[in-house]
């Protein structure tokens, strides 16, 4: 047996062991998002997601979304309430409701930007969390309304970006934002990692959001963590889920 | 301190304080114009001293609410607030009843200001480590047909129409904003504002219950005033057949806030008219009376109540009125009914029919019985004939499809008035000129309209849409530009208006031109 052999037969056990952890090691991305409307910046809330390629946990805030892919439903979970809704998983990507109500009597109240959307990339470059990162700036027009997004997308995080895109990222992506994503293979093969958005708004004042990825790694999810908490009441409508 | 701030804002901005109008720089690094809204703000706490009780019983921590006016110059002053945010910076030696006074003039430019100035606004949370609910208000100089005095038109001339400012409106609305942080702390708030555009039954019924109202309020006989309350009711649920649980419940909720807050000028103005010293002087504030003409102000009142009832398109603005003589009406039949009002969570409409003993049966007998005491005809042709106007204008407004223009006025620190052409119709923030809007002016900033159907459409913007664009469709000539897309001493012209501007921003998009209107004040005036 030559040297090499001897060595790799004794790192075979650990070796295997490290890929059967991979292999049932699933996404984790955590982060933080902060808020500063009218001269305060409110505390950090954090972000967390799981991916498991046929079940995905996400948590902002007070709020988790847990989807099973494998069941075709979804949980909107209010852990602090202690209560949860399901739905079908066909209920997540429901038609839109149209831009003006069917009663006169709502008519013109609820303006919703319908933003026009241009993006380029930069020519900064830096290294966030470890990870390479080039800045794309988006910025969005709509009638009343408008919005910047300086973004930073790392081009190889350490996850499964092909599922981590289509289970986490574009559930979650309007038409245009889709449209954006379809045409640019920086964005679908890789990962936000920093973002700041400025939003006017028609009437309010204008914000800024500003995410901040912590932690990106293949790990182990904790206990039943795709799975309703026990002892939490199921509720029938989104009303009766978040009413107080 | 104002050569320190100035060498700490730099060269450019010593300059440009330098060059402010001199009425800007009063003694105490504070201009004339905020001066006189920190007098008028100690006169209010003063007279809450005296009534605050009287008004509603148990209201106290009125002067510890912190108060911020916003200038169209684009200077702050806030006061009595513990978390100033950034760019606040103390005014030295400035207190009001030990109150700090802070000033943010990072934004100022060099518009001269002359007093008076009045303003409203509404309650925000606000401050940079600890959010408090703050009162805002958004000051603006008076019209000069409105400094007028009231009674000296030149013979021939015709007498104002509108009555001529005086401070005491302003301090009412002071009273006004202070009392909505009051109930903020015994009123748990559910429903949020009241969005809804009436219908031809709606207006109807919305003009009986005012006309019951004021019946009611008018009225020396108790047994009268319960008929005319129980009026009032059935016109009520006879108006609420087109809204669901939840418009009504927001109308109602809204007749409270604004209602009761409006009662709480009034009760002070009936206070006020038993015997009140002021503390400020026209020396301080020469648009200030002292409430000596009282009367004028509960007259007030009373009017806005008969002009709102008969408002076609308007259905939340009748809560300022309905709210205060559902109150005042209360007050007079049940003594002492505020006492646990606002905790209970109860409405004034519920309070009025369980007080009145009005059952269903009843309510519905009286209901039938309104054509025969209101003319029910009439009030219903004329709102019918206003309502199919609106809609027609909102079919017409949504067939025009074209080249659209969005003029954005929002970063000029105002409130812009469109001037119409004819009639306009309003549905939720949506403002529809069939005519055309004829034009609007803003310091140096002149839009001018042709007769087009035009949109004022989410408070600051307009928007022309051009269903036969030739060529570009636009022309813009301006003196320099900055940037790939700010233009200075600019003009943009289309074929339905034409719009001068000192600085502006021109998007050209797929969609829809965006012409944004970034400055208000030519460099030299």
């Amino acid at each position: 047996m030559s040297n090499k052999s001897r060595q790799n037969a004794r790192l075979g056990p650990w070796l295997l062991l490290l890929l059967a952890v991979s292999a049932a090691a699933d996404d984790h991305i955590v982060s933080e998002l902060k808020r500063t409307y009218m001269g305060r910046t409110y505390p950090a809330q954090p972000s967390e997601v799981w991916n498991g390629g046929d079940k995905t946990y996400v948590r902002e805030g007070g709020v988790v979304i847990i989807t099973r892919h494998d069941l075709k439903k979804r949980w909107i979970v209010l852990p602090g309430r202690k209560k949860y809704l399901e739905e079908p998983l066909a209920a997540a990507h429901e038609k839109k409701p149209p831009s003006q109500p069917a009663r006169i009597q709502e008519y013109g109240f609820d303006y919703r930007p319908s933003y026009e959307w241009s993006i380029r990339a930069a020519s900064e470059t830096a290294t966030i969390i470890g990870l390479s990162c080039r800045k794309y700036i988006a910025r969005g027009e709509a009638e009343y309304a408008e919005e910047v997004r300086e973004i930073w997308v790392a081009s190889a995080p350490p996850i499964d970006v092909k599922s981590y895109y289509e289970q986490v990222v574009k559930p979650n992506l309007d038409d245009r934002w889709l449209k954006i994503y379809q045409d640019n293979e920086d964005l679908r093969k890789g990962l936000v990692v920093k973002s700041r958005t400025m939003t006017e708004p028609a009437i309010a004042p204008a914000s800024v959001i500003e995410l901040a990825v912590t932690t990106v790694e293949k790990a182990r999810p904790p206990g039943d963590i795709y799975e309703v908490p026990a002892g939490l009441r199921k509720v029938a409508t989104r009303a009766e889920l978040y009413a107080r | 301190m104002m050569k320190k701030s100035m060498l700490a804002l730099g060269a450019a901005a010593a300059l440009l304080l330098l060059a402010l109008p001199s009425s800007a720089q009063s003694s105490g690094g504070l201009p004339d114009y905020a001066r006189i809204d920190l007098r008028r703000l100690e006169e209010t706490w003063n007279l809450l001293d005296r009534f605050a009780e009287r008004i509603w019983p148990g209201w106290k921590g009125y002067q510890d609410v912190p108060f911020r006016f916003n200038y169209p110059n684009g200077v702050q002053m806030l006061v009595g607030h513990p978390s100033p945010t950034d760019g606040f910076e103390l005014v030295p030696g400035v207190e009001v009843r030990g109150k700090k006074v802070y000033l943010d003039r990072r934004q100022e430019i060099p518009l001269e200001l002359k007093p008076p100035l009045s303003g409203g606004g509404g309650i925000i949370p606000f401050g940079k480590d600890k959010q408090v609910q703050m009162v805002d208000l958004h000051m603006s100089p008076v019209a000069p047909e409105r400094q007028k005095t009231a009674g000296r038109a030149p013979a021939g001339e015709k007498a104002p129409e509108v009555a001529p400012f005086s401070s005491e409106s302003q301090i009412l609305v002071n009273i006004h904003e202070i009392f909505h942080c009051y109930q903020g702390t015994v009123y748990r708030y559910r429903f949020g504002n009241l969005q809804f555009n009436t219908d031809a039954d709606y207006a109807t019924y919305a003009e009986v219950e005012g006309l019951a109202l004021e019946n009611a309020y008018l009225e020396p006989e108790e047994a009268a005033v319960r008929g005319a309350l129980k009026d009032f009711l059935a016109a009520r649920m006879l108006k609420r057949k087109s809204m669901t649980e939840l418009e009504r419940s927001r109308e109602s909720e809204d007749d409270l806030m604004e209602g009761t807050a409006v009662y709480a000028e009034t009760m002070a103005l009936e206070l006020i008219k038993q015997g009140y010293a002021p503390l400020i002087g026209a020396g301080d504030d020469p648009s200030y009376n002292g409430f000596r003409d009282v009367g004028r102000y509960l007259k007030d009142k009373l009017n806005t109540l008969k002009n709102s009832r008969s408002e076609t398109m308007d259905s939340r603005g009748k809560c300022y009125p309905f709210g205060c003589f559902q109150a005042l009406l209360l007050t007079r039949l049940f003594p002492g009914w505020q006492a646990t009002f606002f905790q209970d969570g109860t409405f004034l409409d519920q309070v009025l029919e369980t007080r009145l003993g009005l059952t269903g049966a009843e309510k519905q007998t009286v209901a039938a019985g309104l054509k025969d005491r209101y003319p029910l005809g009439e009030i219903s042709n004329r709102h019918g004939l206003l309502i199919r106007e609106r809609d027609r204008a909102l079919a017409m407004i949504g067939k025009r499809k074209g080249r659209a223009y969005i003029i954005n006025f929002k970063p000029l620190l105002e409130y812009v008035m469109p001037k119409g052409r004819g009639e306009s119709y309003t549905l939720g923030l949506v403002n529809i000129f069939p005519e055309g809007i004829a034009s609007i002016d803003v310091q140096d900033v002149s839009f001018r309209g042709e007769k087009s159907p035009m949109v004022w459409d989410q408070l600051y913007y307009a928007k022309w849409v051009d269903p036969k664009p030739r060529g570009k469709g636009y022309t813009l000539s301006f003196s320099s530009k900055e940037g790939e897309d700010i233009y200075y001493d600019a003009e943009f012209k289309t074929a339905g208006f034409v719009l001068r501007v000192p600085k502006i921003q021109v998007r050209d998009l797929k969609s829809f031109v965006k012409i944004t209107v970034l400055a208000k004040l030519n460099p030299v005036r």
